[in-house]
């Protein structure tokens, strides 16, 4: 009988830029990395796929580094992070990958609603969602997500939705992360459907007061 | 006789938007599944009240003189009114909280930007479709035709056109019908208006009206050219009630609309205002009914 031999890791530069190459065919977050963050395409030894690697908090990260050396890679300045708009493959690319990360958490966040558990994928969701802004800020798709965040996030209002409203948000996300031709039409619609659903998609508490309208408190 | 279609003033549709998680509780217990409806003036006052002073900040921020949301803060605080400052530090200290974002983080800078920027799109589309349009201004109002129209990643150009054509009040008055509004098609009221507030007394309640009814006498006494944008701004309330449709409930909290609407048999409701609510919700033995 056969065996089968695991490659083994790329050991010289040579090797590493292949990797990369390969990478950036066959692994969608390994792939894009270099161009989109600003990273370095040297080839990374880890396994974490890319949201669980941005997901891992400063210090953790910190650890990797030095345990990497040279071969982690390097992250932009955090003013560099929302930057110009990706290209259209790239764009529809990241949406799929992030939309699926989003679509996982608010369908365990339905199920766990109500429950002390659901906060780990709010916490999750919110992750995917803010480095989803940060890498692909202008994302048509963005403006939906980030209109059910600010509905979520507001002053922690994701514990008071209840399950069916998740679904809903779930149903709303999915369809949209569909479409292959977003536009914002179709976005404001989606917005308004998440409106429809319940969720306060402009929670922010304002007192506006018009220099020019009558200034009496009412009844 | 119900009226089932309710029309929104400013002062009702702004709090839907914008108010506490509170009084918009209020508003959607009230209203039910009622067909809520704004005309295109009541569209233009919130983009003047509100929506201006929120793309104006962003201008600020933007400065590359700017390095944090906190200069920004400080340089709004220094140069504007009181009432721009207030919304305009609450919103901050609002997307900050919800985001994440630090003050004085300069890296935060470029995140506030594109928070605020969806939060400028997403709150011209509420406004568009979350209440019916009448469809109906008699005024012919050139600012609340001017649209907002972003295209993602530009929305620094589609910001400064929109804010040019908006603050472009001599072009916008030149197109205008505001003075046929009130020294013609309306007329008549329009005089009741003035007749009514010279024959009241001043008092809390009564003063919004008189102020109205004075930029009403102006119109009348000096003419079109005194009817300007300015002017419209304080005589708005006289605006959205006779150009409300007859069939509609106007709903509103300013005390001014009790004497426009009942001078000429309009029906209205006047709701609470926002610290009315909560002054109820802490103390629920002052509540008594409307």
């Amino acid at each position: 009988m056969m065996e089968v031999s695991k490659a083994p890791d790329p050991a010289t530069k040579l090797e590493q830029n292949a990797y990369a190459q390969t990478l950036r065919t066959s692994d969608v977050t390994g792939g894009l990395r270099g161009n989109i963050t600003g990273e370095t395409t040297k080839w990374n030894p880890g396994n974490l796929t890319m949201v669980e690697r941005f997901k891992t908090p400063e210090t953790e990260r910190e650890i990797f580094k030095g345990a990497r050396s040279a071969s982690v890679p390097i992250r932009r300045a955090h003013s560099e992070t929302v930057g110009a708009r990706l290209d259209y493959e790239a764009e529809s690319i990241m949406r799929i990958h992030f939309a699926s990360e989003m679509l996982s958490d608010l369908k365990q966040v339905q199920q766990h609603c109500h429950t002390p558990r659901a906060a780990m994928y709010v916490d999750s969701l919110f992750s995917t969602v803010r480095l989803m802004r940060d890498v692909s800020p202008y994302d048509p798709y963005m403006a939906l997500v980030m209109a059910l965040y600010d509905a979520l996030a507001y002053r922690n209002s994701w514990a008071d939705y209840k399950r069916d409203q998740y679904k809903e948000a779930y149903r709303i996300l999915k369809q949209m992360a569909d479409v292959k031709h977003l536009n914002k039409d179709r976005i404001d619609k989606a917005i308004m459907r998440l409106e429809a659903a319940g969720f306060d998609t402009t929670p922010f508490a304002i007192d506006v007061g018009d220099d020019e309208d009558d200034q009496s408190d009412g009844a | 006789m119900a009226h089932n279609k309710k029309f929104l003033d400013t002062s009702v549709a702004r709090p839907m938007l914008l108010g506490s998680k509170a009084y918009k509780k209020h508003f959607s217990g009230y209203f039910g599944n009622d067909p809520l409806y704004v005309s295109p003036y009541v569209q233009m006052e919130f983009k003047r009240s509100y929506l201006i002073n929120v793309i104006d900040f962003y201008f600020v921020l933007r400065l590359d003189s700017v390095r944090t949301i906190d200069d920004a803060l400080k340089l709004w605080s220094n140069k504007f009114r009181a009432s721009e400052l207030k919304a305009i530090v609450q919103l901050m200290a609002e997307l900050n909280a919800t985001h994440r974002l630090k003050d004085t983080r300069a890296s935060d800078k470029a995140k506030a930007l594109h928070e605020l920027e969806l939060y400028i799109m997403r709150i011209e589309t509420k406004l568009r479709l979350f209440f019916r349009n009448t469809g109906t201004d008699s005024t012919r109002c050139k600012r609340a035709d001017i649209p907002l129209k972003v295209s993602p990643p530009d929305f620094r150009g589609a910001f400064k056109a929109f804010l040019q054509e908006f603050q472009n009040v001599v072009l916008c008055r030149s197109k205008c019908r505001i003075d046929h509004f009130i020294l013609k098609k309306n007329k008549k009221q329009v005089s009741d208006y003035v007749k009514k507030a010279k024959e009241i007394t001043v008092k809390s309640g009564n003063q919004g009206f008189i102020r109205i009814a004075q930029g009403l006498e102006t119109v009348i006494s000096k003419g079109a050219l005194a009817a300007t944008c300015k002017l419209c701004g304080t005589i708005g309330d006289a605006v959205i009630t006779l150009d409300a449709p007859p069939n509609m409930e106007l709903q509103h909290t300013d005390n001014s609309f009790n004497q426009l609407c009942s001078i000429i048999n309009r029906p209205h409701h006047q709701h609470p205002s926002e610290q009315k609510i909560h002054s109820i919700k802490s103390h629920p033995s002052r509540k008594k009914t409307p």
